[in-house]
């Protein structure tokens, strides 16, 4: 996601779609042209999760067809219900998703027939995530860095995570989340480290 | 709480492939709704990649979190994360310290504890001076002296930090008019600057007595300083100031941190009649949870 110079998200266009489009797209998530650009980029990067959830490998492209076809209706005077706009949205990537799932399904098969790593860990000389990794968890507070090694240590990691929801006083979810919102930062980390 | 727990379930079934389809058409519909269900999500599936590369997963749930998790390049780029993560965290290069809450059980130094000092430490010099050196500090100078921060004849091997070392030391609440206030001997007839309270949005509960805060009388505004540490990535906060017996006292959202001197903070200014003596919780909404502060308020009558 970009951000404009008020480090506020900055909407794209998806491709395919007019700027006609796009800017009626906006204005039917929000009045305010800033507000609707946040709200575009949170529906599209959830969008880029479900499709990948459900196993498609190219989501940010189901993503756009989703936008594309939405802003499709709305031209022809469809309105997005202000209580929930995401429900729409959900409805056609349903069709969305349908409509290409034997492309998925064929995908799939490819994807089956190998290539894919294996659950064994390469030694950390082959790993060329690792170095990039250690070098971004040299980077966190310490404190972070901490939580989130402990809480993926392999030994009796369950209850090493209940262990560490009750010394941090909160629920299990919580930490879940705590834990994820450090990963994403390693995930960024690594990706930029790794010059992608 | 179960509800919660039943997300768990729901979200792993959903992540496997295992939910009907009529169940994943309202969950993402629900997903794309709730932030908070959304992380949750992605915090699971994270832990199925992690699973899956530890070798945990049977088979066949192996081969779904491989189709479905990572098939495309972002997904790739997870796995490969959470392998590099358990390799990291079996084989740390430091052994992990034991994990303390993010945020500071208590801010220390507490800017109204500073304050408390910094008094303390110019009424000792003040004394001090006097006593020691009673013919060379007129006692119409002391207050100029003190509010201009000069030195003040101290004797050879009791040096007391002057204002300004104390102030270099300690990390002080952006309140000049308090500060100027605190120094000065002499009453004023001018409104009171707010009364400030920093509470730190601790998550370990249980282990420390609620803070009581004495305001002092005439204060007409409070000032609740929290310490954001380990929330900086939060742009935007609710907060509520609640008590057993009244309910919410005071409650405002789109608040966004300050940088105070001492750190990032959530400033809330309360009007000092919405507290009367009593108990109370400042409740933060951080996103994801709600952290949440009990202090005690003695309103002070002379």
């Amino acid at each position: 996601m970009t951000r404009a110079e008020n480090g506020l998200p900055r909407a794209i266009k998806p491709p395919g779609l007019t700027c006609e489009g796009f800017e009626a797209l906006l204005a039917q998530l929000d009045s305010d042209r800033e507000r609707a650009g946040e709200r575009y980029e949170i529906i599209r990067r959830k969008l880029v999760r479900l499709f990948e959830w459900r196993g498609c490998d190219t989501p940010e492209d189901l993503t756009d067809e989703t936008f594309n076809r939405v802003a499709r209706k709305l031209a022809e005077g469809t309105e997005l219900r202000s209580s929930d706009p995401y429900g729409y949205f959900c409805g056609v990537a349903h069709l969305v998703y349908k409509e290409v799932l034997r492309r998925c399904s064929r995908e799939r098969r490819a994807v089956e027939a190998g290539g894919w790593p294996s659950p064994e860990s390469p030694s950390e000389a082959e790993d060329p995530h690792l170095a990039c990794l250690r070098r971004c968890l040299d980077g966190l507070p310490r404190d972070q860095r901490d939580l989130v090694l402990r809480y993926h240590q392999e030994e009796g990691h369950i209850q090493n995570r209940q262990t560490l929801a009750r010394e941090l006083g909160i629920p299990l979810n919580a930490l879940r989340i705590r834990v994820h919102r450090i990963r994403r930062k390693l995930e960024t980390c690594v990706h930029e480290g790794l010059g992608h | 709480m179960d509800w919660k727990l039943q997300n768990d379930e729901l979200l792993r079934n959903y992540l496997l492939g295992d939910l009907p389809e009529d169940e994943v058409d309202r969950l993402e519909r629900q997903l794309l709704k709730d932030d908070e269900l959304f992380k949750l999500g992605e915090a699971i599936e994270a832990e199925l990649l992690a699973a899956y590369a530890r070798g945990e997963l049977d088979a066949a749930q192996g081969e779904r979190v491989l189709h479905r998790l990572a098939s495309s390049a972002a997904g790739q780029a997870r796995l490969a994360l959470a392998r590099s993560l358990n390799t990291a965290a079996s084989n740390p290069q430091t052994v992990p310290a034991p994990v303390v809450p993010l945020r500071r059980a208590a801010p220390a130094p507490r800017p109204v504890i500073r304050w408390a000092a910094l008094a303390a430490g110019i009424l000792i010099a003040v004394v001090g001076a006097l006593w020691l050196a009673p013919q060379a500090v007129r006692q119409s100078g002391v207050r100029s002296k003190i509010a201009d921060n000069i030195s003040i004849p101290v004797k050879q091997n009791a040096p007391i930090p002057r204002s300004q070392d104390v102030e270099k030391t300690l990390p002080q609440p952006d309140h000049s008019t308090q500060q100027n206030e605190r120094a000065s001997t002499k009453p004023t007839a001018e409104a009171k600057p707010p009364f400030v309270i920093a509470l730190s949005l601790a998550t370990l509960r249980g282990a420390e007595e609620i803070e009581k805060f004495p305001i002092p009388a005439g204060t007409s505004t409070v000032e609740i300083q929290l310490d954001l540490e380990g929330l900086e990535d939060l742009k935007s906060f609710h907060a509520a100031v609640r008590s057993k017996d009244r309910g919410t006292v005071w409650e405002k959202g789109g608040l966004a941190p300050k940088r105070l001197k001492w750190g990032s903070a959530l400033v809330l200014k309360i009007p000092a009649e919405d507290l009367p003596s009593g108990r109370y919780e400042v409740a933060v909404d951080a996103g994801t949870e709600e952290l949440i502060h009990p202090f005690e308020v003695v309103r002070e009558t002379r």
